[in-house]
């Protein structure tokens, strides 16, 4: 493994299109972090990711030898997983009855939140038990948004990176974020102000 | 620059990825706009929340399994591959 440290991801690429498995191996040990981390948060359960997770790596080795390189391995794989994902939560959510709504908030709620202009107390989460806020607060989020902000804000990709991987252009990525980001904000401060008034610390 | 054009820029200022000169342009202006700084601060700290999950790694037991069901895939590939007796090939499952 320590061998292809210094090989780019083409190369790797490469090698494996040419049915060298140890090639894939070793793309695989490079992204399986990354892709674990977003079929994680991109569904709610252990099992779900790792299905994505599979699914995803499964469909890159079986459909390599389609990938011709007009983008980086690494979004032409982000992409796998993300379409896999919403495939997959749209199924679920087919085939369940909704148990919750997800926390749909108006714009025009968002825009008086914003325009409210009070300190805010999101800092008090800050250190907090919050690990499962913020699970609740994404899950809130519509799958679209989800992937948005976790491709762009968490993984820190730039904003074109991310505009090619959900094929939608930068100005649409750029909106989309601001929804998400606005959306987590009232779903916090809502935990925020619950926590406030039951009075108690975690 | 006005409140609607922050909005705009707003995402790759968090990260800190404009240019100097709109990156001034915006501490200029949060300067002397609250509401925008309020605004770019609760922005700041959701982001810095959720920047934790990056830390996050895979289960080993979850990296074995896919290294697993790869592992097969290979094997299935292997055997759909026209036999062209090779040296190399591996023994017979099972
Ligand atoms: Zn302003």
């Amino acid at each position: 493994m320590a061998k292809s440290k210094g090989i780019k991801d083409e190369q790797l690429v490469g090698f494996a299109k040419k049915g060298d498995t140890r090639a894939f191996g070793n793309l695989m040990l490079r992204y399986q972090n990354k892709i674990y981390r977003l079929a994680r948060r991109m569904t709610d359960t252990d099992e779900d990711a790792e299905d994505v997770l599979q699914d995803a790596f499964i469909k890159a080795f079986r459909k390599l030898s389609t990938f011709k390189g007009r983008s980086k391995f690494s979004t032409w794989l982000y992409r796998i997983t993300v379409n896999i994902a919403l495939m997959k939560l749209r199924r679920r959510r087919l085939s369940t009855v909704s148990l919750s709504e997800p926390v749909e908030t108006e714009d025009s709620t968002i825009q008086r939140d914003i325009e409210n202009g009070s300190p805010d107390p999101l800092e008090k989460l800050l250190g907090m038990e919050s690990a499962e806020v913020l699970d609740k607060a994404i899950n809130g989020l519509r799958e679209n948004y989800r992937a948005v902000f976790i491709l762009r804000h968490v993984e820190g990709l730039s904003t074109r990176e991310t505009a090619d991987i959900l094929e939608i252009d930068v100005p649409a990525v750029k909106s989309r974020l601001h929804r998400a980001r606005t959306q987590l904000k009232v779903q916090l401060l809502g935990h925020a102000k619950n926590q406030k008034t039951k009075g108690k610390v975690v | 620059m006005n409140c609607r054009r922050i909005l705009g820029s707003l995402t790759d200022y968090l990260h800190g990825e404009t240019g100097v000169k709109v990156c001034e342009e915006i501490d200029r202006h949060l300067d002397g706009c609250k509401k925008c700084r309020i605004h770019v601060d609760s922005m700041r700290q959701i982001i810095t929340l959720y920047q934790r999950w990056r830390d996050d790694t895979i289960p080993k037991d979850i990296s074995i399994r896919l290294k697993q069901v790869i592992a097969e895939e290979a094997r299935k590939a292997d055997a759909r591959k026209p036999r062209k007796a090779s040296k190399t090939r591996k023994r017979p499952k099972r």
